[in-house]
């Protein structure tokens, strides 16, 4: 995360500066794809609202500078335009939908310190995967995009509270599991240290 | 209860949302109920990061959508609007949304077709670099390359900014890759692989055991081999140093003009770069504007790096003086003018006769 928001949203909205709104639309039109997706399944239809709700940005882009915080605003927007595309439009919960199975990879990004091993990795992939969509459409949005709970909560309308509790589950089961897992191979959790 | 509280605090602790008396609390449980806590996989979940398989879709897909985009941002921007369109200005607007929506649609179309057009063969070229000599590269779509001393650096001359793009370097150079997110830039040397977006880095990867690329701005990916553990992925974010090590491997002439074989390493580790000394002035990448930057280093240090440099001996008359440090930048001209500016800083004479430089 080196992108600086607030210098780019500045720049957009005083000097209609195309090439920081390029760096923006790079950055968010995958997230965006992906959280719509997660929501209606379709990768063309997720593609277009990703595509719409950053062209609302940059024409709205004047005002751009006063969005306090940017990601968040981004997904209430392109949630709107999701939930429009439903058939019976809802304005409750997100999680109360039928959410797609979206697959995502784990990987160890620290490797000064302890080198995760390639199989606690796969272990711990495989059970975020097992996750139910609900859960792991939470977990994603706070592991992957850096949403803070609030955000998630105003995002899906669900309260802090199914988020402490759904964020516990995850915790937990994968805890559970890669521990499972390494009691059953036997190996005591090797860990390689590098200078 | 208490396993769900344990739960909801590990949960906020991952997401950083954790309060000071939060983790005071989370502190008291666990000492409380240990088994109720694998924190060795805990740990690990905390050190890494989620991504979706397929990211590279969703970044060709941007580029897709940003072909599009472009035609529709030259829209004016909308100020906040005081009164309300009538429903014959929202006609209008909607059908020159439409007409705009269906020459987009052709545009892109025909430019689609365009871009099936096929792309031309690699044709390899070798630039290579004497002693003391250094090269500054344009390749054909934009990437700078400046190679130093005794560098080799094969590349592709056909590439552009589509498909992928591939080079190879044994010796040392600094690259600003042009941006093209759809079309990765990949630079092979005998110990990594290293992939890149559009960014500036400087990469030393002699013959020898030492290795290292060190990153300045955007992002890197570099692969290495791990022997039996298998191929690793570091990423390197702006400012970080990869540095790795393993036996040099033997000199083989390869059978395709890139060389793309990986040796195994034996460690590598990632470590911050000293801050610049100037703008974009670094210790790494400072022999590309012909300087060398000395960072709280004895002067003996300094001394052997003068030997190397200039096929000289020095000698300090006490050795005292060369446990001197000092830090600076210094044009890295000829064997006096390194010398008189260090002469200056730390206070000495010296005296050169033949190839033995005397300290004193």
């Amino acid at each position: 995360m080196t992108l600086n928001l607030t210098r780019l949203q500045n720049r957009i909205a005083l000097h209609d500066d195309q090439e920081s709104y390029r760096e923006l639309f790079m950055h968010f039109f995958p997230k965006l794809r992906t959280f719509v997706r997660s929501i209606l399944g379709s990768i063309e239809t997720a593609e277009e609202i990703a595509s719409d709700t950053l062209l609302q940005a940059w024409l709205k882009r004047k005002t751009l500078s006063q969005i306090e915080n940017l990601p968040a605003w981004l997904f209430v927007a392109a949630r709107n335009r999701a939930l429009n595309y439903l058939e019976k439009p809802t304005i409750s919960s997100i999680l109360s939908l039928d959410l797609p199975d979206m697959e995502v990879t784990f990987t160890a990004t620290d490797p000064e310190q302890e080198l995760i091993l390639r199989e606690d990795e796969i272990r711990i992939t495989q059970a975020i995967n097992q996750f139910p969509p609900k859960c792991r459409l939470i977990f994603r949005m706070i592991r992957e995009e850096g949403l803070r709970y609030k955000e998630v909560a105003e995002i899906l309308n669900i309260s802090v509270n199914t988020i402490d509790a759904q964020m516990a589950i995850a915790v937990k089961r994968i805890m559970k599991q890669v521990g499972l897992a390494k009691s059953a191979s036997g190996s005591p959790g090797r860990v390689i240290r590098l200078r | 209860m208490e396993a769900e509280r344990i739960g909801i605090l590990l949960g906020r602790k991952l997401a950083g949302e954790i309060t000071p008396p939060e983790q005071e609390e989370l502190n008291r449980l666990l000492e409380r109920y240990p088994q109720e806590v694998d924190m060795d996989t805990y740990k690990k979940l905390q050190a890494g990061r989620l991504s979706e398989p397929g990211r590279e879709d969703a970044l060709g897909a941007a580029v897709v959508y940003w072909e599009k985009h472009r035609e529709l941002m030259a829209r004016p921007a909308r100020v906040p609007r005081t009164a309300g369109a009538t429903r014959w200005m929202v006609a209008i607007r909607l059908a020159a949304a439409c007409i705009t929506l269906l020459f987009l649609f052709l545009t892109w179309h025909l430019a689609s077709r365009q871009q099936e057009a096929p792309v031309q063969a690699p044709k390899f070229v070798t630039v290579t670099t004497g002693k003391g000599e250094k090269k500054t590269l344009s390749l054909p779509e934009g990437t700078q390359v400046t190679l130093n001393e005794n560098s080799r650096f094969v590349y592709d001359k056909h590439m552009t900014g589509k498909g992928s793009r591939h080079a190879s370097l044994r010796g040392e150079a600094y690259f600003h890759v042009a941006h093209y997110p759809e079309a990765p830039f990949t630079v092979y040397t005998d110990k990594m692989e290293i992939k890149v977006l559009g960014t500036s880095f400087n990469v030393q990867a002699y013959r020898g055991d030492v290795a290292e690329a060190t990153l300045f701005e955007g992002k890197i990916e570099v692969l290495l081999d791990k022997g039996p553990q298998g191929k690793r992925k570091v990423v390197l974010q702006p400012q970080e140093k990869l540095t790795v090590e393993g036996p040099q491997p033997p000199a083989v002439s390869p059978a395709e003009p890139l060389d793309t074989t990986l040796s195994r390493i034996t460690q590598f580790t990632v470590s911050e770069i000293a801050r610049p000394s100037g703008e974009n002035l670094y210790k790494e990448n400072a022999w590309v504007s012909g300087k060398v930057i000395f960072t709280d280093e004895p002067l003996a240090a300094i001394a052997a790096f003068l030997e190397e440099k200039h096929d000289v001996n020095v000698r300090f008359l006490d050795p005292s003086l060369g446990k001197k440090r000092l830090r600076g930048v210094f044009v890295d001209g000829s064997l006096e003018s390194v010398l008189d500016a260090l002469k200056f800083t730390v206070g000495f004479q010296y005296r050169i006769k033949d190839n033995e430089v005397l300290i004193f």
